[in-house]
């Protein structure tokens, strides 16, 4: 077990292209830390080269302190999962789980042990003797983490194990896969490209994009404080409505004013900001960040506006339902009870402003 | 389907087997037949009274040239010949593609493509060239000669074969071999050679055919005492001493094409197994 830290790491290729432009990224023994962004952000990259499977261009990777940029793979005491499982097709499952530890020549009563614990640990005893051609593609991640297990290394790393997956597998080994890292305790880095996997199962996440960390921090920091709108947007499902907005301020209290159009009536949402941040950004073009549950059929006492919206479409969920409606001249999702919205075109939404961000329209990043 | 139809589309296929089957029926026909025989009968007929006779002088007493010890020295000439070279070849080619699937390096991509190019250069050109080379290297008139020749010539095609094959294995295959701790050559011993029987079958078989059948290379690179039997088949259809014996001719191509037969048909199911076999799944 170990702690992992990376320092001002980048990649370039031989042919010029850039894909980490200095990533820094410092996780304590046995934290869940989770990579995720769109393709070609470079987390896999990143996943790689703490792993030693691609050669660090600049920076330093230190796991347990130590510096491993020389290392290769099978030196650096870690344990990998793959997307598509590289279960070595030749092998039984048994087969597959030692061959790590054959190849360490580990004696084999200590192999037939931890064979029978790792089995044991994720109920695939039945399996041991069959090839992963006979297996479905849970039973074959279940092996691909035994395999990984076996070595009880200072680190995991899992490279979008749950994606081949279909949507009920994917949801019941998501949960296996917390539990064992509640169970043992390993130090853990964890890419994916699904922001639910990342909420769910992260201690700390690490939003990328284009090779460059846009925030780092805890699972409801970067959902309730993101700091700029490709990570408001990427995490939450549906994204946040980022509503275009100039900020004004009127005896003492700051406002969004929200222009109207043929579809929505113009709107002034109070903003929670001090007088001299009133100053400093007064009539200045900012994007409103509401998310849909901010925007809801649910008066809630207190920082709340209340506006009626024509209604473009709905979806209902089951719980909730999704009303599209537009205001400020942009599409946005509002989340409401399905009672609330049956059969009418016009819908009263009270705008919850208590939470609301606020976005700098040219730059991006948040400044509320 | 009617049954006009399917019993026209039979009558086709048993007449195509029928026009295939014809030479290799001739010429087993006459090759049990005496001279007499053959003189008197029809091409087709079948021989009234079967001989071993051309069979035993074809092997062992048959003149090729001013010897006349049969095919046995050249058919042993061919073995020695044929084994080490679709050994070396087929082994180097699986080495090869697995570099060029699995350790891509820069230019990797160019020398493939350029390895390619070899198979398409025509015996003749590399001749000189080659007869140069063996010269120089000592190997002339020998079979180490004719060995060398052909491994060269064939790991064109092996190589190719074995890259097509592996470059559907993934890469994460390999990874998670170099996280469990495997080097380059376990990886290939334990991982690789496991699943490619099809495509050594493939190999060998290709390999086999070619360097058995080849004649070019055999008569212009061997000396008088390391001919395979393609050369020496030759000889023994072109010495004549003043009686054309076409029952001996024939028992001599029979016994010069046995072993490609052989192959074939131990073989033939996993030839094109592996052929069509494409995505190692798993």
């Amino acid at each position: 077990m170990a702690n992992l830290s990376i320092k001002n790491i980048r990649k370039t290729y031989p042919n010029g292209v850039e894909v980490l432009k200095g990533i820094n990224l410092e996780i304590n023994d046995g934290e869940f830390l989770i990579l995720v962004g769109g393709s070609g952000c470079g987390k896999s990259t990143l996943l790689n080269m703490i792993a030693g499977l691609e050669t660090v261009s600049e920076g330093e990777i230190q796991i347990g302190g130590k510096r491993v940029n020389d290392l290769p793979p099978k030196d650096r005491d870690i344990a990998m999962v793959f997307q598509s499982y590289a279960l070595y097709p030749s092998m039984s499952v048994r087969e597959n789980i030692a061959f790590g530890l054959s190849l360490r020549k580990v004696p084999n009563a200590e192999q037939e042990a931890t064979i029978a614990r790792v089995a044991k640990l994720l109920q695939i005893e039945a399996l041991l003797d069959r090839r992963p051609a006979q297996l479905s593609g849970g039973q074959r991640q279940r092996v691909a983490m035994g395999r990984a297990l076996a070595r009880e290394p200072q680190l995991f790393l899992f490279d979008e194990p749950l994606s081949n997956l279909d949507a009920k597998l994917r949801v019941e080994m998501r949960a296996e896969i917390k539990r064992l890292h509640k169970r043992l305790g390993i130090t853990t880095v964890y890419v994916t490209h699904d922001q639910v996997e990342a909420m769910t199962l992260g201690d700390k996440i690490a939003v990328m994009k284009e090779g460059v960390i846009q925030q780092f921090g805890t699972p409801d920091d970067i959902y309730s404080k993101p700091s700029n709108t490709f990570v408001a947007t990427f995490m939450g499902s549906p994204p946040m409505n980022l509503i275009p907005a100039v900020v004004e301020g009127r005896d003492g209290a700051g406002f969004a004013r929200i222009a109207g159009d043929e579809n929505s009536p113009p709107l002034s949402v109070p903003l929670l900001i001090s007088s001299s941040a009133i100053a400093a950004y007064e009539n200045l073009r900012v994007l409103l960040g509401l998310r849909p549950e901010q925007v809801s059929d649910n008066e809630r006492p207190g920082m709340s506006v209340a506006v009626e919206l024509p209604v473009a479409m709905t979806e209902v969920t089951g719980a909730d339902a999704m009303v599209f409606t537009s205001l400020g001249g942009v599409e946005i999702v509002c989340r409401t009870q399905p009672r609330s919205v049956a059969g009418t075109d016009r819908v009263r939404l009270h705008i919850d402003a208590s939470h609301a961000l606020v976005f700098d329209a040219s730059t991006g990043l948040r400044i509320v | 389907m009617s049954k006009l139809s399917r019993a026209s589309i039979y009558a086709v296929l048993v007449l195509a087997a029928l026009y295939t089957l014809a030479p290799l029926w001739v010429m087993l026909a006459t090759s049990l037949k005496s001279l007499d025989e053959i003189r008197d009968g029809s091409l087709i007929a079948a021989p009234l009274a079967p001989t071993v006779e051309p069979w035993l002088k074809a092997w062992s007493s048959a003149c090729t040239g001013v010897r006349c010890e049969g095919l046995k020295p050249f058919f042993w000439n061919s073995l020695l010949m044929t084994i080490p070279a679709v050994l070396i070849s087929t082994f180097i080619g699986a080495l090869n593609g697995y570099v060029l699937t699995q350790w891509r390096f820069r230019g990797s991509e160019v020398l493939f493509t350029a390895l390619l190019v070899g198979c398409f250069i025509p015996f003749q050109v590399v001749l000189l060239p080659m007869a140069r080379t063996l010269g120089m290297v000592g190997l002339s008139d020998s079979i180490f000669g004719l060995i060398f020749v052909h491994v060269v010539y064939g790991l064109a095609f092996t190589t190719l074969f074995f890259r097509n094959y592996y470059v559907s294995i993934p890469q994460d295959l390999m990874k998670a071999a170099r996280v469990d701790g495997a080097g380059f050559f376990t990886i290939f011993w334990r991982i690789l050679m496991p699943i490619s029987g099809p495509i050594f079958v493939v190999c060998i078989i290709w390999q086999f055919t070619q360097i058995w059948n080849d004649f070019l290379f055999g008569v212009v690179f061997a000396g008088a005492d390391s001919q395979p039997i393609t050369v020496a088949l030759n000889n023994l259809v072109r010495t004549s001493t003043g009686v054309k014996e076409y029952n001996v001719d024939m028992a001599a191509a029979i016994i010069a094409a046995l072993p490609t037969l052989f192959v074939y048909i131990v073989a033939g199911k996993y030839f094109v197994r592996g052929l069509t076999a494409g995505a190692v799944k798993g």
